[in-house]
């Protein structure tokens, strides 16, 4: 374990802990947008900058990849930091005016729309979690494309992406909830993908696409039953064990 | 000292109360379909509960990628619902259908053992659940239902 | 006895670019099976604006011949063939007065000393002027240790643009845990205007590559990378044949110089992007990834290319390395100043009279840099700016045209000295225009990873093309520079923490040009519509070139009478302010409607 001081508060950490999972772990909050505890950093939105004390000088991090040290001071409240938190959530705000998550930060921010920087709405902040979370679930069935202002989240050639298994992760980690899932009678749809859902031998529900279990590598009962059945059906079997 | 939970299916009445016990504790509301443990009625007097073994190789822990799932120091898998991405591999890996999904809290959930005090056991009138210490006739009862569920595991994917 | 005499053409890109080519094909054709003449096609020499340059080098006295045309070509090869050298078109002697004497005596020669000598092509003229004895020496008789230690000493500076010490980097790489280490020489020079790097890379490769194998042997690296902008291919080329050439001779390999070192190098040609030159978006583009910056909070030394540690300096840094090996750190040192030792390759372009490469000491003026080198300012118009360091760099007032051109006073000035582009300005240049030229360079070429790079500079962007297009508000000054600093402040990589710089250093040193720009008016007749042009009718000749461009008809005037202007007619387009050759019209302000 090691000890650091987060705005004049001593806080114990794990080695491998960085000052943002050292701070909220001791009730310290510091916003984030492109953070996922479950997903490797990426520091893409800017948003949990903190500063910390170096050779006698104030210095701008982000806390999402910062390493908590031994005796390293933290400030995640100072003029400098607001100002800099409410640069980033007013940049966003005018691509992403309609957004209630990006609106109350801004608000709290004081942060206000201005019709003068706006040039297109865009639901989409390309954070990249859901870029990671496929990337995690070793589908990469996604992934960025373009540069610069026109950076966007894509299926390889814009196409209905091979490797996707339609697990809707990415929809899940959204943060402003843009990737959009159908879901109509046995298909569901995301990325311009349909997918057949498999149907429960027993109930009828549909819990599955193919292609999930496909990737997965299931046969069995875990292939055929839903998650209810299958519990339903062990404690059936069970009983005939007994 | 480690602790078991202790399922003795002959001795449920499948009155439900572990089920509404659970759901109000883990979701605030009385609803069965929420519970982590669920009481499954065959024929009159035959009831079986139901909720997580927590495997020795647990196939949920082992098809999440995020970390999210991992086993506590009282040897119960427990999930992070913050590090959860919401892939439901884990609820399709458990092959006794004992992890769900709420969408409702964009997270796995599954039974934790309410951090040491399940709050099912109060209220089971019969003792059909129990929560013992891990000595060696709560493991040895433990180890024989967990025998057979991997018969009947090793029978099904035969 | 008949003269010796080697003929070289400069055949870098530049010369290329002005017809070098056929200027060869000319001097070769006629000087074929001649054995006293030798021609040679070498790198860049330098004095691009009086391309193609032809050297003719006789009996070991240089005479530069400029502006060669293939006619011209043959009239030397026919003069050298009596014996003779022509009288015209000289540019520069060692033995009497030429016009370009200046810029070239005015330099230092270090990273170029080979560049329009040797001919790139054969590594025999390398050798034969020194080349390899510092590779061979250090690795056969030197510690790594040792090696770095020279670096060291000799205060040698990243010529890319930071100028982190070299040692220091080196040490830190050879000192971190793992087997697996690399050098990559940084060769994807991006900046609008510049051309050091590829000039280096086309006139002297193996200097790059012999500089490679150097520091390899001294971190402890077996295999190194020369990321090459793909727009470069005779860099490519060049470079290519230099490292066959080099494993041939057994200086790549295994076993280089008969040791138990092997280090093998591979030219990797860039992903095409200006951010793919930033040190981490670099070793993603090597390793097959999009050229996308990555945080940063654990050195490239500890954790680069495949999460190996790797030393990436900049190819002119690397071109450094033998010389100094070679020389000693002493002597280095006594060149350029105490903080930036040696010299620094610059391009040297825009409103300048003599656009080239150069090389000087560090330390040397902007003033001697841009008046004694470059010759002063195009039409003896105004000098406004100077603007150095690239995109990422800043503009510099005539007020400090005294600094001396090193890392430290260039930062401190608010710009950068950047892998080595100049860009100067006249008084016809609009600083609001320049900012925003930057802007839209940095915008289109920003990954798009981080919020403040992406969707901050267009904001920026925004409030620049309201200014320059007459849309300027009451406090955009103000405004801009509030965005620009948090822009610095919260930007992910590099290139977007400097992205600002255009912006910061324009406001600094000419406010008052944003300050007209809110109100509609640009001085410098650039802005479209911000300005009426007038005449000075003290200093009109009636000469009517600018009647003649006026695309609104609203000048008029007699022949060698003095001309007038219809404000109202005017549309401030700037073409007569171009056109006028006594300088007799400006801009002024458009009164209000």
């Amino acid at each position: 374990m090691i000890e650091l001081s987060i705005d004049g508060k001593r806080v114990t950490a794990e080695e491998d802990a960085t000052v943002l999972e050292a701070a909220r772990a001791a009730g310290i909050g510091i916003p984030t947008l492109c953070y996922h505890p479950g997903l490797p950093p990426d520091g893409n939105c800017r948003l949990c900058l903190v500063e910390i004390e170096r050779k006698g000088k104030r210095e701008l991090v982000i806390s999402c990849m910062y390493g908590a040290r031994d005796g390293l001071v933290v400030h995640t409240r100072s003029s400098r930091i607001w100002k800099a938190r409410s640069f980033v959530l007013k940049m966003l705000l005018e691509r992403t005016p309609d957004d209630p998550l990006l609106k109350r930060m801004a608000s709290h921010y004081g942060v206000a729309f201005e019709e003068r920087f706006h040039v297109e709405s865009d639901p989409c902040i390309k954070c990249g979690l859901c870029v990671r979370a496929c990337e995690e679930n070793g589908t990469e069935a996604i992934g960025f494309a373009k540069r610069g202002w026109e950076r966007e989240v894509s299926a390889p050639f814009e196409e209905p992406p091979r490797d996707c298994t339609g697990c809707k992760a990415c929809a899940v980690v959204c943060p402003t909830g843009c990737i959009d899932v159908e879901e109509e009678g046995d298909v569901r749809r995301i990325w311009g993908k349909d997918f057949r859902l498999v149907r429960c031998a027993l109930c009828g529900e549909r819990f599955a696409t193919e292609e999930e279990l496909a990737h997965m590598g299931l046969e069995g009962d875990e292939a055929k039953y839903c998650q209810r059945c299958r519990k339903m059906l062990f404690s059936a079997r069970f009983l005939v064990g007994l | 000292m480690e602790r078991v939970l202790l399922i003795s299916p002959e001795k449920c009445v499948g009155c439900g109360a572990c089920e509404l016990a659970c759901s109000f504790t883990k979701e605030g509301e009385f609803r069965p379909a929420m519970s982590r443990i669920s009481v499954y009625h065959f024929e009159p007097g035959i009831n079986v509960p139901m909720t997580c073994q927590q495997c020795d190789e647990a196939p949920c822990m082992e098809v999440c990628k995020t970390g999210a799932i991992s086993r506590d120091e009282a040897n119960v898998v427990q999930v992070d619902g913050d590090k959860c991405i919401g892939c439901r591999m884990c609820v399709m890996a458990c092959p006794f259908g004992n992890m769900a999904y709420s969408v409702e809290k964009k997270t796995a959930i599954k039974c934790d053992q309410c951090d040491g005090d399940p709050q099912c056991i109060p209220f089971c009138p019969t003792n059909a659940l129990e929560y013992v210490p891990a000595d060696t006739v709560a493991v040895s009862r433990k180890k024989l239902f967990s025998a057979k569920f991997a018969k009947l595991v090793e029978e099904v994917t035969k | 006895m008949k003269s010796q005499a080697t003929v070289r053409i400069g055949m870098a890109s530049c010369g290329i670019a002005s017809g070098a080519a056929p200027v060869y094909e000319e001097l070769r054709s006629i000087l074929a099976g001649e054995s006293s003449v030798e021609v040679k096609r070498v790198g860049c020499v330098g004095l691009c604006f009086r391309e193609p340059l032809v050297e003719v080098d006789m009996d070991g006295v240089r005479t530069i011949y400029g502006d060669v045309t293939p006619e011209f070509a043959a009239q030397i090869a026919r003069s050298l063939l009596k014996g003779e050298l022509p009288e015209s078109h000289i540019v520069y002697s060692d033995k009497a007065e030429a016009p370009e004497n200046a810029v070239l005596d005015g330099q230092m020669r270090v990273v170029l000393k080979n560049s329009g000598i040797i001919d790139p092509e054969d590594m025999g003229d390398y050798v034969a002027r020194g080349g390899y004895k510092a590779a061979k020496r250090a690795i056969s008789e030197m510690q790594p240790e040792k090696i770095i230690e020279t670096i060291e000493e000799s205060g040698l500076r990243g010529r890319g643009g930071g100028g982190f010490p070299t040692g220091r980097k080196w040490r830190a790489c050879r000192e971190a845990e793992g087997d697996i280490k690399y050098v990559i020489a940084n060769g994807d020079e991006g900046d609008p205007g510049a051309f050091m790097d590829r000039s280096l890379m086309e006139g002297d490769p193996h200097s790059v590559v012999e500089g490679m194998i150097i520091g390899a042997y001294a971190v402890g690296a077996g295999r190194g990378f020369i990321y090459v902008r793909n727009e470069y291919p005779l860099a490519v080329k060049r470079l290519s044949k230099a490292i066959e050439d080099a494993r041939r001779a057994g200086f790549l390999g295994r076993r280089i110089f008969g040791s138990g070192f092997s280090f093998d190098i591979e030219i990797c040609r860039g992903g095409g992007a200006f951010v793919c030159g930033e040190s981490s978006a670099l070793m993603r583009s090597i390793e097959g990834l999009p050229g996308v910056p990555r945080v940063k909070y654990i050195h490239a030394t500890e954790k680069g290319l495949w999460d190996s540690p790797t030393v990436l300096n900049n190819v002119e840094t690397w071109a450094n390395v033998p010389t100094i090996i070679e020389k000693g750190p002493e002597w280095f040192r006594s060149i350029g100043t105490e903080g930036s030792p040696g010299t620094k390759v610059f391009s040297l372009v825009g409103k300048v009279k003599k656009s080239g490469l150069i090389e000087v000491p560090m330390g040397m003026t902007l003033k001697s840099v841009i008046f004694s080198l470059g010759g002063g300012i195009l039409k003896d118009r105004t000098f406004k700016a100077v603007q150095t360091g690239g995109p990422s760099g800043g503009c510099l007032p005539a007020s400090l045209l005294d600094l001396p051109v090193d890392f430290d006073t260039l930062s401190s000035a608010g710009s950068m000295m950047g892998s080595g582009g100049m860009i100067v300005m006249d008084e016809r240049t609009c600083m609001v225009d320049v900012a925003r030229y930057f802007i839209d360079f940095l915008s289109d070429e920003s990954c798009g990873k981080c919020v403040p790079c992406r969707e901050g500079l267009r904001a920026i962007q925004k409030v620049l093309h309201d200014l320059t297009g007459g849309r300027g508000r009451k406090g955009d000054d103000e405004l801009l520079k509030d965005m620009a600093e948090r822009l610095a402040e919260t930007a992910l990589c590099g290139l977007g923490k400097t992205a600002a710089n255009p912006v910061l250093s324009t406001l600094r040193y000419f406010p008052e040009e944003y300050a007209e720009h809110e109100d509609g008016y640009c001085r410098a007749g650039v802005c479209r519509g911000l300005f009426v042009a007038s005449i000075d009718e003290g200093l009109c000749v009636g000469c009517g070139s600018c009647k003649a461009l006026c695309p609104a008809g609203a000048i008029s005037g007699r022949q060698k009478e003095v001309h007038r202007i219809k404000a109202s007619a005017c549309i401030g387009c700037g073409s007569c302010l171009d056109a006028c050759p006594v300088g007799a019209i400006s801009a002024a302000r458009r009164d209000a409607p």
